[in-house]
């Protein structure tokens, strides 16, 4: 047991001195412990004296002191010390022996041995076991010492290892983000550097903190020149104050906002479009302004290109649209004269040559009549000024009325006209009811026009998805070669008709397609060469809500009997108008008609005369008709009097607006002379009850 | 649909030709009507109303080059 150098020292240890001690002489053995107890050395003696017993004490127990004899009968001090030297070498090994010389004792002691007592010299062992004894515990103490020096230079090594490694991992963590954050700042610099916008960024007192290669290349100036200085210091004054307010604006209101600004740039004039915006330090406090500026002179300069052309577009559009307009006017004045005397001879008894004559100048006159109309629908779509009023139309009732119409025309070619039941009764399509009767009037008059003799039209409908209906109008005629259909639709496009002697404008199919797609439809061909060509118009179902369709004549109207007499104040500029009306009126001789050239005369002639009927122009040279109408209208005294109106323009919109304005019936030019004298023959007999 | 500039031949050509057929008919029957004849009256508003008319084309060509 290893005991405390300094208790050991003092002598305030209290454990008895353990000891194995080698020797064959009984009295040796005494001599040995008396001399030991005679000091005041307590301790256990072991004795053994062979090698087996001297082995086996060393492995069975702990001693603090081995003392052994060099010389046994059969064994040795030198093999003892050997054993111990090899089973428990830190125990204090003495010799104590009667024999050992001086030479080999210091063999001995060089060998390890602690020290050597003579037994003739016995009084010296207790302090030679003091001493080793002591030296043992302060060496067992070095020894502890130097093995918790060990433990915590291992530890500390361990904790160092540690330490580095952390430090390796945090050390190659920050190298790789320093590594990332130096490719990230290439890679923004990059950016910056080689962006085509400018980039750059002010404190909150203007002075640029940042700027990169295009701001430079944009101000002329060095980065080292703009760098911490304010746009005040390196630009103009007035571009300074303008960039600075914008800056400030941003600053006050903390949000990015995007400017139009200029830059002389070599001593023009350049546009930017830039976007600012504050950055905040961390505590939500701004710092900074950032500016990315774009070079958008070109793109201005193209995008105004663009809005000119575009202004001019819409204007020479608008020219041109106000020119037909005019044109339709002036044309259908004189056209009127044509087709309205035309008609008076028609009805004239005549020789038939006279007759066949006659009829070439009306079919002539309509013709051109069909051109005009035409052309401005054309005109009015391309505009976007068409004016449609959808509504629910009857499938049924538009191809019925379209059918009468054409049948005459079909009888006379000998065309026979099949309409194929409806799939579903009343079904209606949302459109124009005007516009569909005039899509279905063209396809149907083709049809018959350029059918074989003695051919056949079939009318029929089917739906198609989604919830659409198909007007779909076959002929038998010889049909169209597929490469070209898609010309049918080119205005005055007639594929060698016009050579036939079969008439047409050639603007009939492309207008029928422009009205059936502004109606939201469509309209297409289907051909087989030799056997004949369907094409057909398809539009949207509508709800079967649908009101009768507005007749140009009412039927009660006709076989009204002539009038006999009446006063007619006739506002007309154009005198071959009034002419022709005079000359339908040479009919009813009891009739009196009173022109007015224009407006205001005409009002006060209706003031004045108050006559039966008033037939009114609308373009008049001083006031419009409509303003007539409404002078008319809102006198008491002559508001009973029907006014008839007579315009060359008669929409369906014109229409519904005269008649709210106070007009009894409109007529449109070139005038139908029949349906003329019926109404005159009904207002002024009074049968025109209900004026609406 | 065509710009309407693009149609200008084939349009002018119709008016001149539908004018045509209206005037040279009515020179016709103006031909062969007698002085006292009372249709003539009507004739002659039908050739002034069609030289009217004829009159506006070369406006109208000008107006669409």
């Amino acid at each position: 047991m290893p005991h405390d150098a300094a208790a050991v020292r003092d002598g305030t240890t209290n454990a008895p001195l353990r000891i194995l001690h080698l020797e064959d002489d009984p009295h040796d053995r005494e001599l040995a412990a008396a001399a030991l107890a005679g000091d005041g050395i307590v301790c256990e003696i072991r004795r053994v004296d062979s090698r087996e017993t001297f082995e086996a004490a060393l492995i069975a127990e702990t001693f603090d002191i081995i003392l052994a004899d060099y010389a046994l009968p059969t064994f040795d001090g030198l093999t003892a010390q050997a054993i111990a030297r090899r089973l428990c070498p830190d125990t204090p090994f003495i010799f104590l022996s009667g024999s050992l010389g001086e030479e080999l004792a210091i063999d001995r002691l060089k060998d390890g041995a602690t020290d050597y007592v003579l037994k003739q010299r016995m009084a010296r062992l207790p302090s030679a076991v003091r001493r080793a004894r002591l030296e043992a515990a302060e060496h067992g103490q070095r020894q502890r010492a130097q093995d918790e020096v060990r433990r915590l230079n291992a530890e500390l090594e361990r904790r160092v290892d540690e330490r580095t490694g952390e430090l390796r991992r945090v050390n190659d963590a920050l190298a790789r983000r320093e590594a990332e954050l130096q490719e990230s700042d290439q890679r923004l610099q990059g950016i910056l550097e080689y962006s085509p916008a400018a980039i750059y960024m002010k404190d909150l007192d203007g002075r640029y903190l940042l700027v990169n290669r295009r701001i430079e290349q944009l101000f002329g100036r060095g980065r080292d020149e703009l760098l911490g200085k304010t746009d005040h210091e390196v630009l103009a004054p007035r571009l300074a104050d303008i960039y600075r307010a914008n800056d400030q604006r941003v600053i006050s209101e903390q949000r990015a906002m995007h400017f139009e600004e200029a830059a002389l740039v070599g001593g023009v004039i350049r546009v930017l479009a830039s976007s600012k915006f504050p950055l905040f330090d961390p505590n939500g406090n701004i710092y900074a302004v950032c500016g990315i500026s774009e070079d958008v002179t070109e793109r201005k300069r193209a995008d105004d290109e663009v809005k000119l052309a575009r202004l001019e577009a819409v204007r020479a559009n608008s020219a041109k649209n106000e020119f037909l307009s005019h044109m339709s006017h002036d044309l259908r004045t004189p056209l009127n004269a044509v087709l309205g005397f035309a008609q008076l001879l028609d009805a004239a008894d005549l020789h038939p040559d006279h007759q066949e004559a006659v009829r070439q100048i009306i079919n002539g006159g309509r013709l051109l009549l069909d051109l005009i109309n035409e052309v401005l629908d054309i005109a009015r779509i391309e505009a976007g000024r068409l004016s449609l009023s959808p509504e629910p139309v009857v499938v049924e009732d538009v191809i019925q009325r379209a059918v009468d119409l054409v049948r005459p025309l079909a009888a006379q070619r000998g065309v026979t006209l099949d309409v194929r039941p409806l799939p579903v009764h009343d079904q209606a399509v949302l459109a124009d009811r005007q516009r569909l009767t005039q899509i279905l009037l063209n396809l149907l008059s083709n049809a018959v026009k350029y059918n074989r003799p003695e051919g056949m039209v079939t009318v029929s409908v089917e739906s198609t998805l989604p919830a659409r209906l198909r007007i779909m109008v076959a002929d038998t005629g010889s049909g169209v070669p597929p490469e070209k259909l898609k010309l049918l639709f080119h205005p005055f496009e007639r594929l060698g008709a016009e050579h036939t002697g079969i008439e047409g404008t050639g603007l009939g199919l492309a207008l029928s397609r422009a009205l059936a797609e502004a109606m939201g439809g469509t309209l297409g061909v289907e051909s087989v060469v030799d056997r004949g060509s369907t094409f057909w118009v398809e539009l949207g179902i509508a709800s079967t809500s649908v009101d009768l369709p507005l007749e140009p004549v009412p039927e009660s109207r006709i076989g009204t009997k002539p009038a006999r007499s009446g006063t007619i104040v006739y506002v007309e500029d154009n005198l071959s108008n009034v002419r022709l009306v005079q000359r339908i009126l040479r009919q009813r001789p009891g009739v009196e008609l009173r022109h007015a050239p224009d407006g205001r005369t005409g009002l006060s002639a209706v003031q004045e005369r108050r006559p039966d009927l008033v037939l009114l122009d609308l373009h008049l040279p001083d006031i419009s008709g409509e303003d007539v109408l409404r002078g008319i209208w809102s006198d008491p005294e002559t508001r009973k009097v029907p006014t008839i109106v007579m315009t060359a323009d008669a929409t369906p919109g014109l229409t519904r607006r005269l008649k709210a304005a106070g007009a009894a019936a409109c007529v449109t030019k070139p005038l139908d002379i029949k349906q003329v004298l019926q109404l005159i023959d009904a207002f002024l007999n009074g049968q025109e009850g209900d004026r609406g | 649909m065509a710009d309407p500039r693009m149609m200008e031949p084939d349009l002018i050509h119709q008016f001149k030709n539908h004018l045509s057929i209206i005037v040279g008919f009515c020179d016709l029957l103006i031909a062969e009507s007698g002085d006292g004849d009372t249709r003539r009256d009507d004739l002659v508003e039908i050739q002034k109303a069609a030289y009217a008319a004829m009159a506006l084309v070369p406006e109208l060509s000008k107006r669409f080059k």
